[in-house]
């Protein structure tokens, strides 16, 4: 009866602590994404923009854009994954985006609302990415975690020595409890990390636009796209 | 009544049911290459480190070459955004010219295809200067091996017609339908001459067909034109004017290049009997050696062009292109198609970087027929020539704007003060090449 008892309290609390990490967590995963989505939006208003430049700027842009994107996809998320305070090659790329995009604001050619928008999304790109780094460099609550997992022991202990006590009719139950708690832990260390684990932040989005680029569809001289 | 152990393992399926779909919403949907999948021979590879190789075949003898030749060199350079006299850099490699010299036949159009076309690796060649050495010749070479010709500087009409085009032939210079229907405008309408003649050269398809169409669109107006000469290689440059002397036009149209247009017009400018004769040469006479050549004696004499007056008020051309034009020459432009070269340079690149295919390590892989169909796509490209749209015939010049300069203003002589006499819009459709 007392174990019984205590399961009832240690169950609350498991699920009340793995509840906020997952929740917690997921949140960043979502916060990452978004992110994620911003700087395609960045993105896509610079290729937008440049198409209003002169046919050969237009395509050096959309260039640039491409291999800064191609960086993120390929390189980006695998040092986010191992190394988040380290260098991409996505970093170095950007700053040859940023040079390209700036060295148009004094050329007389270059519509001043070309480049201010130019400018402008490069700004969200540059934004969006350093918060996306900032939040790979997250961490799960260690403490927070720690608890979770002494609770969901004791939890199955109680549910061990219940199903000891009272039958093999309980021993299903306890089979359950070390499978939610298994689950439950698996989860959270799952999704603890928007970079690394089985749950990441999608490219999909980087990978879309950067082929919608490189096929044309943000060129103004193109038919049939 | 559902039991306990039913409603648990119910429990546990549903939380593995998640986990496995939430699994799956993360997978990642992988990019499909398109263009290029096997080798064949369609396919051109450019491996690591390996340069891009584009070819040009250019007659260096003319000024209208050398100028085309300068402004691909410019196109190069500016892939690295900034005109430093280094070229850039096209998708991680480097990008090789490989010239070629066009000496305005059908015999170097042969010739100087099959040494191009043994450089397996050239994707596209912009050339050649001159209508000669691609109708009939070096047009059908490259077609037949999905070679991209696309020329800066060939007007005459038959290179785009339905009937006798070859696929992967594309030109950035307007069609001569165009200044042969301007010319015969000026001629008839503006100057007020129902009388005019040809001279052209014979077996030459530029001289011929710019003739031929002047002709027909001066007779639809009304006009006469009393004869039509074709000058033979071993005729003199002489008996233009003296055959003419006893009958003398109202106005002589030249479709001849230098140096014969100098010559033959150098000849009935020394005839007092032609001294009224109103002379008109094509934009193949438009050279510094023309004025040269004839001295004070060239005065008065008409040319016709690409309204100059149009592109140098492109920012872009005028305050860019030209000083680094300048600071690569040394000189101010010499012919009038710099500005198309640029353009078929342009659309090149933009071809190649919309249909390569990166392989692992940085390695890139083409298709011909994929680079045909991208220019194939282009509608409405900016370019400094004008608005270009490559039509299925090979015209990418949709329209043209064609002025009549009265020398010594010529745009050649006097850059952008140049004002020209008159100046005309028509599209292909309007000249009755509708696509």
């Amino acid at each position: 009866m007392t174990a019984a008892a205590y399961m009832t309290v240690l169950g609350s609390l498991f699920a009340i602590l793995t509840g906020f990490l997952i929740n917690s967590e997921y949140s960043t995963l979502r916060q990452a994404q978004n992110l994620v989505g911003i700087e395609m939006a960045g993105a896509s208003g610079l290729a937008y923009a440049s198409a209003s430049l002169p046919p050969a700027d237009t395509g050096l842009v959309q260039a640039s854009l491409v291999r800064y994107l191609g960086a993120v996809e390929q390189s980006e998320w695998t040092m986010l994954e191992n190394d988040p305070a380290g260098r991409s090659r996505a970093a170095s790329e950007l700053s040859s985006l940023s040079r390209l995009v700036f060295s148009y604001g004094p050329r007389p050619y270059a519509p001043s609302v070309t480049t201010d928008a130019m400018q402008t999304s490069l700004a969200t790109i540059t934004e969006s990415r350093r918060q996306r780094l900032s939040i790979a460099t997250v961490t799960l609550p260690l403490p927070l975690f720690v608890l979770s997992v002494v609770t969901g022991m004791a939890l199955i202990l109680g549910a061990l020595i219940v199903a000891l006590r009272n039958g093999p009719r309980y021993a299903m139950v306890a089979a359950g409890i070390v499978l939610i708690v298994g689950f439950d832990l698996t989860a959270v260390l799952a999704i603890s990390a928007p970079f690394a684990g089985p749950f990441v932040v999608s490219t999909a989005p980087i990978v879309q636009l950067a082929a919608e680029i490189t096929n044309g569809e943000y060129l103004s001289w193109l038919v049939n796209r | 009544m559902v039991g306990e152990p039913v409603r648990l393992w119910t429990g546990l399926a549903l939380v593995a049911l998640c986990c496995v779909l939430a699994a799956c919403g993360s997978t990642q949907q992988e990019p499909v290459a398109e263009g290029c999948a096997k080798a064949d021979s369609d396919c051109v590879e450019v491996g690591i480190g390996q340069p891009i190789y584009l070819g040009a075949f250019l007659a260096l003898d003319f000024a209208s070459g050398r100028d085309v030749l300068a402004s691909v060199r410019l196109a190069l350079d500016y892939l690295d955004g900034v005109f430093d006299q280094n070229h850039g850099q096209l998708l991680g490699h480097g990008v090789a010219l490989v010239v070629e010299k066009d000496d305005c036949s059908s015999v170097s159009g042969r010739i100087g295809a099959r040494r191009m076309l043994l450089e397996q690796g050239i994707l596209a060649v912009i050339g050649p200067t001159c209508s000669s050495t691609a109708f009939g010749s070096a047009d059908g070479l490259f077609s037949d091996q999905n070679v991209v010709l696309i020329s800066p500087s060939n007007t005459a009409p038959g290179l785009t017609d339905p009937e006798t085009h070859q696929r992967t032939y594309f030109r950035t210079a307007f069609n001569d339908a165009i200044q042969g229907s301007i010319v015969a405008d000026f001629i008839f309408t503006r100057q007020e001459i129902a009388t005019a003649m040809t001279v052209s050269k014979r077996d030459d398809a530029y001289s011929q067909e710019l003739a031929d169409t002047f002709a027909d669109s001066f007779a639809k107006l009304g006009g006469i034109v009393q004869k039509r000469f074709e000058l033979a290689p071993a005729d003199s440059r002489d008996s233009v004017a003296l055959a003419l002397k006893n009958q003398p036009p109202g106005a002589i149209f030249i479709s001849l290049q230098t140096p014969d247009c100098g010559l033959v017009a150098a000849a009935i400018r020394n005839t007092p009997e032609l001294a009224d004769t109103t002379i008109v040469v094509a934009e193949s006479c438009q050279t510094d050696d023309f004025i040269e050549a004839l001295g004070d004696r060239a005065t008065g004499i008409f040319a016709s062009g690409p309204d100059f007056s149009e592109v140098q008020k492109d920012s872009f051309y005028r305050d860019w292109y030209l000083p680094a034009y300048h600071q690569l020459t040394g000189n101010d432009p010499q012919g009038v198609f710099g500005p198309s070269g640029f353009d078929a340079t342009g659309l090149v690149l933009d071809a190649i970087r919309r249909t390569a295919v990166e392989l692992p390590g940085g390695a890139l892989k083409f298709s011909r027929k994929a680079l045909r169909s991208a220019l194939l796509g282009v509608r409405g490209y900016a370019g400094l020539s004008g608005t270009l749209s490559c039509l299925p015939t090979g015209d990418c010049s949709e329209g043209a704007r064609i002025a009549i300069y009265r020398a010594p203003d010529w745009p050649i002589t006097r850059g952008d003060k140049t004002t020209p006499v008159f100046s005309q819009f028509k599209t292909l459709n309007e000249v009755g090449l509708a696509n």
